[in-house]
């Protein structure tokens, strides 16, 4: 029997989870015995530390990183530390490498490896994660978008009515929302929608930007760097989920700053305003009535934030919060059970193939998918495969030359998530020449077709019907390196 | 007799007082120039201008935007800052306008030293320079008829470590230009994101969402180096929807 893996690479926090014999998901703990891995990587000259640890230090020491996963993907972003530099992706692989080798060493060989991403990532971002657990050493064939996975992580426990739910996955760095069907163990994504960087790690830093200002007008000074650590404003986050009113208490102050859940409302108030509007164009996207939406799955961490809870409820109708799973761990417990549903019947027990057998995950685009064409009066964005078309899909559409003697058509493929015509909105995700015989009239038709599979893969193929020549462009999440890490281990510090 | 006595004595004197050819003829050594009291208090109004001018730069850069009609008010600042003096004009002009130039290019690339610059600023112990310094501030945060929370806390900071301010002054820069122009900042607001102020409050919340769908959609669709436009406009909306809970 091969092991199953599924983890949630957070933004504050990861975990990992596996499939026990029976088919149910249960968490992974880490070498130090907890159930979550603070997403914070230490890098000193001769060692590179993942985890609690490092997190202690974290706004202190220069040599430690967290938050990368905000800006995986980014190309302009990189961490300087002994004369080295690491990209976002380089940081979250040497996290996916701790949670890899212990899960392995709990669990002996992985035969299957599911990895969450946000439903509202870009492409690179997505490549960007692959491209971290490939150089991890992870074998991952499959991605599953996080808020799906926690409708997994819900659905597989059994407790679900059928109907349609809204799961709300608000973490340390990305908010998700998403409306999906579900019938016993079946889960059908209907839209979602999310914003990429809004999460617990922003509100920490609203924290952090009141005390500075507090501070300074009681104890007449500057706030010394790394006195009041984001670690340390986690903490007030906390307090302030049950109590009306904290005090900071940090040995580097000297006077102690209060801080009251009203003011850390006020001080959120325009990321909850963002929460509301995604939540609202979301349900308007999947035309909904609020009423036909029967619960609100919650997960992530900083759902337990008061002001959020009560958002929630304000949206969607009081009594309508789902918690019956830990919205930590969720997540990382759904991706493992999609790594059940995507492994081969033979490596799993009889208990497992049973509980297999119930369970169906149908995704739908999460992007409009396109190509520039020309419109008689300038290029712009055609769709083929609009957002939310159920995939695995595939289309075919003819376009036309539009010269006399066209040697060739530049074959574009274009991601946008709403159906943008005009090119400066889309992202150019790959692009091929398609060369033309010469001296032919304009008008010639050329095929494209767009196939794209559950695994969020795209095959695309422009073909010139008249003689048969085409080119076939496929992009694959995880091959399109962004920034190039070929092996982990180069970027050991010596 | 007498003519030539007189003529003798003539030739005399004139002998005597002519230069001789031989030694050399050297100006007088220049004496350093020690600047009057007036000179120095000049020179050290415009170090605390030079200092306004930069820490402005850092105010209106600190949504990560430097919005033409925040440069307009500095060039205004600095005109009015400028004597009719021609030859002074030239100099000053030449300072101030480099001024502005390298704390823009600073900002841009982050270098611009904030702290230190506040930090001289203090050093020169003047009221005149930090009032003078917060006004700038304040104009330059009300120029784009928003109130970025970004600015707020840079000028929170300026507050904090200057010394000489009197309090007074300061309720009356505020009551001067963020008070008076509430109103009209939230309906600028509203226009500055293309929503109609005099809509109806349940329509405006329907726009204000559409609108941060549109963006927020195309936020990971653009390049990298565009998406902090977009992420402003976001804020502003954001920051609009607070009002129509």
């Amino acid at each position: 029997m091969g092991n199953l893996l599924g983890i949630d690479l957070g933004t504050t926090f990861s975990a990992m989870a596996t499939i026990n014999e029976t088919g149910r998901a249960e968490i992974i703990c880490n070498d130090e015995g907890h159930r979550l891995t603070p997403t914070c990587v230490e890098i000193n000259k001769n060692e590179v530390i993942v985890g609690e640890e490092p997190r202690k230090y974290y706004g202190v020491k220069k040599q430690v990183f967290s938050r990368f996963k905000s800006d995986m993907g980014n190309p302009n972003k990189t961490y300087k530390v002994h004369g080295k530099t690491f990209t976002p992706t380089e940081l979250s692989a040497f996290v996916l490498k701790k949670l890899y080798q212990e899960a392995k060493k709990r669990l002996g060989e992985i035969s299957e490896t599911v990895v969450t991403i946000p439903a509202n990532w870009d492409n690179e971002a997505r490549d960007a994660t692959l491209t971290a657990a490939k150089s991890a050493g992870l074998d991952v064939k499959y991605i599953i978008n996080e808020p799906t996975a926690a409708a997994l992580g819900y659905a597989a426990e059994g407790k679900l009515e059928k109907g349609t739910y809204a799961v709300f996955d608000l973490g340390g760095g990305t908010f998700d929302l998403s409306i999906i069907k579900v019938d016993n163990f079946k889960v059908d994504v209907i839209t979602s929608n999310g914003v990429k960087k809004l999460g617990g790690d922003d509100f920490d830093k609203a924290i952090i930007k009141y005390v500075a200002k507090e501070y300074k007008k009681t104890a007449n000074e500057d706030l010394k760097e790394g006195a009041f650590t984001p670690h340390n404003a986690e903490s007030i986050k906390r307090a302030l989920t049950v109590r009306k009113k904290t005090l900071t208490d940090s040995k580097n102050m000297k006077s102690d700053i209060p801080i009251a859940r009203k003011d850390f409302e006020e001080l959120i108030s325009t990321h909850v305003a963002q929460i509301k509007m995604s939540c609202e164009a979301t349900i308007k996207e999947a035309k909904l009535k609020k009423s036909e939406i029967i619960g609100v799955l919650l997960a992530g961490g900083s759902t337990r934030v008061p002001i959020i809870k009560s958002t929630v409820e304000k949206i969607f109708g009081s009594n309508k919060l789902i918690e019956t799973e830990n919205v930590d761990e969720v997540v990382a417990k759904g991706a493992a059970v999609y790594a059940m549903y995507k492994t081969d019947d033979k490596a799993l027990t009889e208990a497992q193939k049973q509980r297999k057998a119930n369970i169906s995950v149908t995704e739908s685009a999460g992007k409009c998918f396109g190509t520039a064409v020309f419109n008689g009066f300038e290029i712009e964005n055609a769709i083929l495969i609009p957002k939310n078309t159920k995939i695995p899909y595939s289309v075919t559409e003819t376009y036309f030359t539009v010269d006399y003697d066209q040697r060739a058509v530049q074959c574009k493929v274009t991601e946008c998530t709403q159906p943008d015509t005009d090119m400066e909105f889309v992202n150019i995700v790959a692009k091929k020449e398609l060369p033309l015989p010469s001296y032919r009239p304009e008008g010639q038709p050329v095929e494209v077709t767009f196939s794209y599979n559950e695994n969020q893969t795209m095959e695309c193929s422009f073909k010139d019907v008249e003689t048969g020549e085409h080119r076939e462009i496929e992009i694959k999440f995880g091959e399109n390196k962004t920034d190039n890490v070929e092996n982990i281990e180069d970027f050991y510090v010596e | 007799m007498v003519l030539l006595i007189i003529i003798v004595i003539i030739f005399i004197i004139v002998w005597s007082v002519r230069d001789k050819p031989s030694e050399k003829h050297y100006p007088p050594p220049p004496q350093p120039h020690t600047p009057t009291p007036k000179e120095n208090s000049k020179e050290r109004t415009v170090k605390a201008r030079i200092l306004s001018i930069k820490l402005g730069v850092a105010v209106a850069m600190s949504d990560e935007n430097f919005h033409s009609s925040e440069a307009e008010v500095i060039k205004e600042w600095i005109k009015t800052r400028i004597p009719s003096n021609s030859e002074e004009r030239k100099k000053l002009k030449g300072r101030y306008n480099y001024a502005l130039k390298t704390s823009f290019n600073q900002a841009k690339n982050n270098n611009l030293n904030f702290n230190k610059l506040l930090s001289d600023l203090r050093s020169l112990n003047n009221s005149k320079y930090e009032e003078e310094l917060l006004e700038l501030c304040y104009k330059i945060m009300a120029a784009d008829n928003v109130i970025d929370s970004r600015e707020t806390d840079i000028i929170d900071v300026i507050k904090t470590n200057t010394y000489h301010i009197d309090k007074k002054i300061i309720e009356y820069f505020e009551k001067t230009y963020l008070v008076s122009r509430k109103i009209n900042i939230d309906n600028a607001l509203l226009e500055s994101i293309n929503i109609d102020p005099n809509n109806p409050d349940a329509d405006i919340k329907e726009q204000l969402t559409d609108e941060f769908q549109k963006w927020n959609n195309r936020l990971t669709s653009v390049p990298f180096n565009k998406r902090n436009e977009i992420q402003v406009r976001l804020d502003k909306i954001a920051l609009a929807r607070i009002a129509y809970p």
